[in-house]
Parts: structure tokens; sequence; C-alpha cells
């Protein structure tokens, strides 16, 4: 008895709150009526995105809201540029969503850009021909653009007073696995006496492969470059290693130094009895400074022909490329008016779906 | 003669038995020192972190003065004196545990909610508790239970199931109400139901009631008066619920029946005020602050790759928050029900048993996989075989599931094991059934262990970076994933972006920065774990 007796009672109390909720709940959805009426503007996404079509179909093409996604891979070192230049398009395009990785060129294009989930590939060298068979087997089309260069810089301890200067053929033989002097006096009869101290990239970073390519070259032995050399992914270590040796000798990236400039001192490069060319984004902006690797992105065509914002970031990315923050605050060499002027012609191509690309 | 003997006798086993407590005490020497070296290594790698991070050479002495005055002093007299009393130290960890916790949960729910659009949360979780509540509500009402216990997790997938099938149509409708509302269903309403069913089992239903609708009123009113001044009324209505709500109800509480500990209470508005006392001092006064780069900035903002004080990692924070949560709904059931099944169910012998050895001897290994094999592992399962497209969430999820899979399965096997056999004989002696015994003898005592060791492994997931690097999720997003098929992001990636960066600010200030966000992170886990341990140990 008592049960059932307790059980109505109970379920009085409920139906009872159970109304006081309902009343709460009327009130509540009166309340929310006048207030989405209210911010409309900053809404749900789906009535935003239909309004921004609709604003298209209208007069003012100029006000015209962007949205979408677009996804770049690729290499660390374009990283830095794709950052920003993604970062103030965001900034003016708040609804376009933009995701960057950093898997490295190759990694980029095997396992992002090729099976067709990135727009935008970055590569800190250009396609390579295995990868471009790839890309076309999966019906994309790699559309290459030029962004800018990564110089190399060749440095010295502070201390080292005996040198300021040296020519690629010296740079060659200092590395090269088939000579590997012992002593700066063996390269050199002015240099000291002294054994070599040496630090460089690991053979995993891009800016090695660049400088064995160019400087090294084809060599008799059987790795491209000598040994007895202190490898490391991080510039910083690079640097630390030179500042502890006044005999040390390394190499590192333009933009380590450009960021760091009191760590070490860079030497000027002479190529085929020239003079003596500076460290400098001028020099190799304007091809003086030998030690400079192309840096690039691979746009997928379909996707570009696709979709509006995708051709309006490019744009506005090819644009930019040419600006001073390249130099200055990221420290790589800044496209060249040419270079933009070729870029805008292929994205051109693109978007109309003729363009072919060809090494 | 022989008394001499004996004497040099003894003498030689005395010397043994000195050489002996030597060998003794120095092999404890040896372990106390093997015990410092790891210590002092990891303390000297946290000072060296955090100092990058905080920069505390920056500040003027007076600034630290400042906030040991009102900080650092007062909470310190406070913890001594709570820790003198009992009471009043269970009380002050309550508080503290209900503050903080709730002040978290709060920010969290918010920012995961905001993120992931609060109509399709609302949604999902709409059609995802109302079978079950239905469920329930027949439970109430029949004798007959043998099926609603096993209802109730099937009602939630057929909930979800049904509204993934009725989005479409739903979607639209619910589009139509203010974010608030959708909030105040999400967070308010339950708090409500708890604070009503708590308040019912201790004060009789009629309070129960008033309780919750008070809560649910309250709610309302935060609303209301946030509308009408301008304020952000989704982000009132999550803290005042998920907040507010917890800490009243457990401060009230002590208040009321606890007497003797009820100055406990105070403990986390000592903290709380002295911050913000100093803060209005070192204002007033202006004294200058470390250039900490751990600023709101850095919390709240997306990523500058050039300007130090501008980069912020709130996509990353909550993009590694939405993934590893999401693994841990994947993760968790299968891992605690393959080690309930091998630990409970499955046969030592026969060609079974064999087999059931074989796998628990694979798993085991498989806890020492590198994660970058996990990554390979993800990349091949779920792009490869699954077409789901790398660099979404669910792959992330997936492929940290699958890396922290052996270890939960590993630790609650563990937890499972140390349940006393006792136990469960004394359950079958009572006549009970093996699914009875399990359910109520051997889990309830393999909670704390299990959730402690389930916790660390989530600890685990937040920080792993090569598997993620794999399944190429972002390294930069500028906006938090908002959708678990939309692109994920996670904090490991940017700090190791961050680190290669050219400018010295950043790898030598932002890095550790975000590095303490993760490491506080991490923390917070363990932190619960340890309250999760600790509340049912004391419990049992």
């Amino acid at each position: 008895m008592a049960p059932s007796h307790d059980a109505d009672a109970n379920s009085i109390t409920r139906r009872k709150s159970l109304a006081a909720l309902a009343g709460a709940g009327a009130l509540a959805v009166a309340g929310c009526t006048s207030d989405s009426g209210g911010d409309g503007s900053d809404g749900s996404d789906g009535s935003d995105g239909s309004d921004g079509s609709d604003g298209s179909d209208g007069s003012d093409g100029g006000s015209e809201t962007l949205s979408g996604d677009i996804r770049i891979s690729g290499s660390s070192t374009v990283y830095p540029v794709a950052q920003e230049v993604t970062r103030q398009f965001a900034e003016q395009n708040p609804d376009v969503g933009f995701n960057l990785t950093r898997d490295g060129s190759g990694g980029g294009f095997e396992n992002v850009f090729i099976p067709g989930d990135s727009d935008m590939n970055n590569a800190s060298r250009p396609i390579q021909d295995d990868e471009l068979q790839r890309c076309r087997d999966n019906g994309i089309e790699p559309v290459e653009f030029f962004l800018a260069q990564d110089a190399l810089t060749v440095v010295v301890n502070n201390e080292a007073d005996f040198i300021d200067s040296i020519s690629l053929e010296d740079l060659k033989t200092i590395w090269s696995p088939d000579t590997a002097p012992e002593m700066w006096s063996d390269v050199n009869s002015d240099w000291p006496d002294e054994p070599f101290d040496l630090y460089g990239p690991a053979s995993t970073s891009g800016t090695y492969d660049y400088f064995t390519e160019t400087v090294i070259g084809e060599t008799e032995a059987d790795q491209p470059i000598r040994e007895d050399f202190e490898g490391t992914e991080e510039d910083d270590l690079i640097a630390q290693g030179v500042q502890g040796n006044e005999y040390a000798f390394g190499y590192l990236p333009f933009a380590y130094y450009v960021n760091n400039p009191d760590s070490v001192k860079a030497l000027s490069l002479i190529e085929g009895g020239s003079d003596p060319v500076e460290p400098s984004l001028e020099g190799a902006k304007s091809g003086n400074y030998p030690l400079a690797r192309p840096l690039f992105t691979y746009g997928h065509m379909g996707k570009i022909q696709e979709k509006n914002h995708l051709q309006e970031f490019i744009e506005y990315y090819i644009n930019e490329s040419d600006e001073d923050y390249i130099a200055n605050d990221i420290g790589y060499v800044p496209a060249n008016d040419q270079m933009v002027e070729d870029n805008l012609a292929a994205l051109e191509e693109a978007i109309a779906g003729d363009y072919e690309y060809s090494a | 003669m022989e008394t001499e003997e004996t004497t040099s006798d003894q003498l030689g086993r005395s010397t043994a038995l000195r050489l002996q407590q030597l060998k003794g005490q120095l092999f404890e020497v040896a372990l106390v020192a093997a015990t410092l070296v790891g210590i002092l290594a990891v303390l000297a790698l946290f000072v060296q972190i955090s100092s990058d991070a905080f920069q505390p050479e920056t500040a003027s002495p007076a600034w630290f003065l400042v906030y040991l005055g009102t900080l650092v002093g007062p909470t310190a007299a406070f913890t001594l004196y709570a820790r003198r009393r009992p009471a009043v130290r269970e009380t002050n960890a309550k508080a503290f545990a209900a503050v903080f916790g709730g002040l978290l949960l709060a920010l969290v729910t918010y920012a995961v909610v905001d993120s992931l659009s609060p109509y399709d949360v609302f949604t999902y979780a709409f059609f995802a508790s109302l079978p079950p509540a239905l469920v329930l509500a027949y439970d109430r009402t029949t004798e007959d239970r043998t099926y609603t216990g096993p209802a109730i997790p099937a009602s939630i997938i057929v909930g979800v199931a049904v509204a993934a099938l009725l989005y479409d149509f739903v979607r639209g409708p619910i589009g139509v109400a203010a974010e608030w509302i959708l909030y105040f269903g999400l967070v308010t309403v339950p708090a409500a139901l708890l604070v009503w069913t708590l308040t019912a089992s201790r004060r009789g239903r009629r309070s129960g009631a008033l309780a919750g609708g008070i809560v649910a009123a309250g709610g309302l009113a935060v609303a209301v008066a946030s509308i009408v001044t301008g304020a952000n009324a989704s982000l009132l209505v999550v803290l005042y619920s998920a907040f507010i709500v917890p800490t009243g109800y457990v401060l009230w509480r002590s208040v009321r029946t606890d007497p003797e500990g009820r100055v406990g209470v105070a403990g986390p508005f000592v903290l709380l005020g002295g911050t913000l006392l100093g803060a209005a001092v070192v204002d007033q006064f202006g004294i200058r602050s470390p250039d900490s780069f751990l600023t709101p900035n850095l919390l709240l903002q997306s990523w500058d790759g050039l300007t130090a004080s501008n980069a912020g990692v709130y996509p990353q924070i909550v993009g590694s928050i939405i993934i590893v949560g999401f693994m841990a709904v994947l993760a968790f059931p299968v891992g605690i029900g393959a080690a309930i099944y091998l630990e409970e169910y499955a046969p030592d012998t026969g060609l079974r048993g064999r087999l059931a050895t074989i796998l628990e001897v694979n798993i085991s290994n498989l806890a020492g996989v590198p994660s970058v094999v996990y990554g390979l592992l993800g990349l091949a399962l779920f792009r490869r075989t699954l077409g789901f497209g790398t660099g979404i969430v669910v792959t992330a999820s997936g492929t940290l599931g699958l890396l922290i899979l052996p270890i939960v399965i590993v630790s609650t096997q563990e937890a499972l094991r140390s349940v006393p056999d006792d136990l469960r004989q004394g359950s079958y002696g009572m006549g009970a059934s093996r699914w009875q015994t399990l359910r109520e003898v051997v889990l309830p005592e393999a909670i704390p262990g299990t959730l402690t060791g389930t916790i660390l492994a989530l600890a685990r997931a937040i920080g792993e970076t090569a598997p993620l690097v794999i399944i190429a999720i972002a390294t930069t997003t500028y906006s938090p994933p908002s959708g678990l098929f939309s692109s994920g992001t996670a904090l490991p990636l940017q700090i190791f972006a961050a680190s290669a960066n050219a400018k010295p600010e950043f790898r030598h200030g932002v890095v550790p920065a975000a590095a303490v966000v993760l490491l506080i992170l991490m923390l917070l886990m363990n932190a619960t774990a340890i309250v999760i341990r600790n509340k049912y140990g004391r419990e049992n």
C-alpha cells in the first residue's frame, strides 16, 4: 500500500516540476526567436554560406565572401612562408579554413598529395619524375609555382680572421670525400696549420641534399660527402658547434643566419674567379649568389578549377611572394617580377585547364 | 686461552657481520643515488623549461614580494593549518576539486562544443539520451527488469544511428534556436538532473525536485541577464552550470553538514583571491612583471610564425582535446571489454586457452611497439583500406586508440587480477552467477585501478607526435576542428614545428611555454586519475 501511495505522490511532484520546466522552456523559446533574429549576421554556418552565394550573384563582386577549406602539405622548409601567407589570408577571409601539415617534400607528395588529399604540396626541390608519373596515374596534374629561394650560408667562427671569402672549388675540396683534407693549410697555404672541425645538416635535410649535389657533385667514393663532420637536424647546434672552435667550418640555411647574425661569421663566395659575393638576399635575388635553392609549391589542377577560394588564395600567395617580409622576417629570397608573372600565367592556364607540367 | 680464542672468534664474526651490514648500507645508498639522479634530472628539465617559458629574471624583486605576500604566504599558511586537521583537509581537497574541476570542465565543454557546433552536438546528444531515458522510465514502471540493463547501451547506439539518419531533417529546425538554448540543454539540464537525483537521495524527492528546479531556473536567469547586458550567453550558461552549480553544491553541503571541516572550503578562494589581489597590487603600483611567454594570447589566439607575442595555440589545444576525447570513446570500451574477457572468461586450458595465452603475450608486446609504427598502421588502415582521408579527427583518434589499446588492456587486466579471489569465491558461494559476480563484486573493486591505468594512457596519447605526422594531422589551422570528419590538429605538432623556427624567441620562449601548456594538460589528467582513485579507494 505504502509504496503505491508514495509513487503516486511522487508522480504528482514530477508532473508538477515537468510543467514548471515546460513553462521555462516556453519562455526560453520566446527568448530565442527574438535573439536569433538579432544576431542573424553571425548565425549558423549553413545559412551564412547561402547568404554568401546570394551576394556573389548580386551586383557587388568586391565584397564576395570566400569560404571553404584549403589543405597544404609538404616541405617543412617552405612551411614558414605558407604559414605566414595563410595566416594573413585567413584573417581577411575568416570563412576559409586552412590545414597546414609539415611532412617533408617527399612525404607530402607520397602520403597526401598523390592520393588526392591535399590541394597544394610545398617542395624544396622540383617534383621528381616518378612522383609526376604517379600524380598523372591518379589523374592529378601538378601545377608548379616557383615561389622563393632558400640561400645557403657558409660560416666560420667569429674569431677566424684569416678568411673572409672562399671559392666554390675550395669548398668542394674541403667537403668532398675524395679529398677530405685534414688541415686548413692543406687547402690553401695562407690558411693556418690547424685541423678542420666541420659542422653541417644531417643527411635527412633538404639543405644537405642541395649542398652535396650543387657543391660536391659526383664523387668517386661511395658517399656523397666526407664522413667526419658533425651532422645534425638542428641549425642551432651547427651554429653552436662553429662558435665553439676558432677553426670550425660549417654551412647552414641563410634563414637561420639572418635571424641569428651575431652567432657566427658568414663567408663571401667566389664563383669561377669572379668577385666575392656576400650572402645577401639581394645577391641571391639577382642570381649572383651561387648557393640558393628553389622553393616550390605544386597545385592540384583539378581542385584549382573546382574551388574558387583556392584560385583566389593561390593568386594572393603568388602576389605575396615578392614582399619584403619574406626576406626580412622569414629569411628567404623573395620572388622577382619575372617569377610572379610566370606563376600568374601558370595559374591562368590551370584555371582554364590547359596547364601541363614540363621540367 | 679458551676465552681468548672465543673473543677473537667473536671479533671475526662481528667483522663479517659489520661487512655484511656495510654491504647492505652501500646498496641502499646506491639505490637512493639512483632515485635522486632520476628525480633531479627531471626536476632540472622542468626548471629549465619553466624558466624559459616564464622568464622570471625579467621581473622586478617587488613582483616576487607582492605575490609572496598575497599568494604564497596565505596559501602556505592555510595549507599548514588544514594539514593538522583531517576534517578540514578533506573538505579543502573536496572544495579544490569542485572549484578547479568545475572551472576546467566548464571551459573545456564550452571550447569543444563551440568548435564542433552546439547544434550538431545537441542533435546527437538528444537522440543518444532519449532512448536510454525511455528505457529507464520503463524500468521504473515494471517489475521485470531482465532486459532493461542490456537495453541501455543498445538504445544509445540506436539513438546515435537514428540521429545520423535524421540529421538532415532535424538540423534545420534545431538551427532556428539561439545557441545558448542548446548549451542549456547540453549542460544545464544534466546539471539540474544531477542535483535533483543527489538531493532526492539525501533529503527526499520533494526537495530534490525543488533543488533541480532552482538550478534550471538559475540557468534561465543567467541566460536572460546576459542577453539583456549583451554578454556571451552561451559561455555564461556553461560556466554557471558546470562551474557555479557544482561549486555551490559542494560548498553548501560542506558548510551545512560538516561543521568541523567547514573552514576547508576557503582553500581555493585563498588561492584565487591571492592571485587576484596580487594582480591588482602589481597593476596599481606599476611593478614590472616577468615577460612570460605563457600569456592569454598563447592560449586564446591562433598561430603566428613571425611575432612570438602574437603566436597562439588555441586551435591546437582544442584539437588535442577533441582527438583524445574521441579516442577514449573508441578505445576504452574495446580495451576494457577485451581485458575482462581475457581475465575473467578466457579458459586456461585447451585450444581456446592456448589462443588466449598467445593473445595476451602479443598484447603485452604491442604495448612496446614504437608509435611511428602505429602511424603507418593508421595510414594503411584508415586511409588506404577504409578510405577515410588523412588528417581528419577520426583517423587520428582511431590511430591513437590503437596505440593505447594494449596499455588499456594490460592495466585493466592488472586491476582485475588484483581483486582477491576470495571475493569471487564468496560471491559464487552465495549462489551468484558469473555475470552477477563480475558486475557486483569484481568490477567495483577494479574500478580505481582501471581508471588510473586508462587515464594515464590518455596522458600518453595527448603527447604523441610521430603517428600524427605520418597520418598528416595539420600542424597549423586557424580554427579548431569543426567535426569528427574535418581536419584535426594537435598541440605537439605545433610545438615540434615551432622548435625549427629560425627566430630564437620561438625556440627559447614560445616552445617551452607551449610545452608547459601540454604538461599542464597531462598533469590535469593525472590529477583526475589520482582524485578518482582516492575517491573510490576511500569508499571501498
